[in-house]
């Protein structure tokens, strides 16, 4: 199994200990292996659509994968999450000509960067702000929804929009930048 | 003109009218922040009836409330973007185990 097979049997176990009570702490960490499932998948896809297969998995992909940054990732993700009149232009005119009109994002790519942002909040939440506590069902919920976008991730080909989100999580803003039309 | 708090709360009370009877939403509130991409963002907890099902808790069901809000925020002109937390009363205040 992946990586991130791995941290998702391991989010899941975490969430379904303790039958009876389940302790915060397995709660969180389960909130927290689901995020880094969907992270490490995202990132995983962005080192493979810029990458030869053999230089992503070697040292050029290791030093490409540890520039990710989760906010970077989590600046594209919303891109996408939202209605694309909102689309910085810079990404609006790498979709389509300037003065014609948006196509619509694939909602399969909608649903997965409503589930990265979602997610990275609610690894916030569970890491950093033990004042709101979780349910089982909700960490339940957010595994359900990173297997599901992870699914989607895999199905994807690298390209259209899925490459600039892909590209998005590399650059980040920088990709919008001294852009003039 | 109202303030954006005010512009909020306004956005949440007309979902809460209209939301979905299940699973059914009692009550919204919201935090003003900054989300990690460094952008402004409104935290959002819808809490949800006590007696809602363990079955019931999922993004699907949740969704269309979840749309109704980010669209009533958008409508009123504000691109902060919205981060949500479902829970029930008896979840609100739970001492950490």
């Amino acid at each position: 199994m992946s990586y991130v097979d791995d941290l998702l049997v391991q989010a899941q176990g975490l969430a379904s200990a303790d039958p009876k009570r389940p302790k915060q702490a397995n709660l969180r960490r389960a909130v927290s292996a689901a995020y880094y499932a969907l992270f490490h998948e995202a990132v995983e896809k962005s080192c493979s659509a810029m990458l030869s297969t053999s230089d992503a998995g070697g040292l050029v992909g290791d030093r490409l994968r540890r520039t990710i940054q989760h906010a970077t990732a989590l600046k594209s993700a919303k891109w996408f999450a939202g209605p694309t009149k909102n689309l910085p232009q810079a990404i609006q005119d790498m979709r389509a000509p300037f003065g014609t009109p948006q196509p619509a994002v694939d909602p399969s790519l909608r649903a997965i960067c409503q589930t990265f942002a979602a997610l990275q909040a609610e690894r916030h939440r569970a890491d950093y702000d033990l004042s709101s506590p979780f349910s089982r069902a909700d960490a339940n919920r957010q595994i359900a929804d990173a297997q599901e976008a992870i699914k989607a991730i895999r199905s994807l080909q690298a390209k259209g929009d899925t490459l600039i989100f892909l590209l998005g999580c590399l650059f980040g803003e920088s990709l919008t930048r001294n852009h003039s039309q | 003109m109202p303030t954006k708090d005010e512009q909020i709360q306004a956005a949440l009370d007309s979902v809460l009218a209209s939301a979905p009877k299940v699973p059914k939403v009692i009550e919204t509130r919201f935090r003003l922040g900054i989300d990690d991409a460094g952008d402004d963002a409104i935290f959002v907890l819808v809490v949800l009836d006590e007696q809602t099902k363990d079955t019931e808790w999922t993004t699907a069901n949740f969704q269309p409330i979840m749309d109704q809000i980010h669209e009533a925020i958008r409508a009123a002109g504000l691109t902060d973007w919205p981060y949500f937390r479902f829970a029930r009363p008896s979840e609100l205040n739970r001492v950490a185990g």
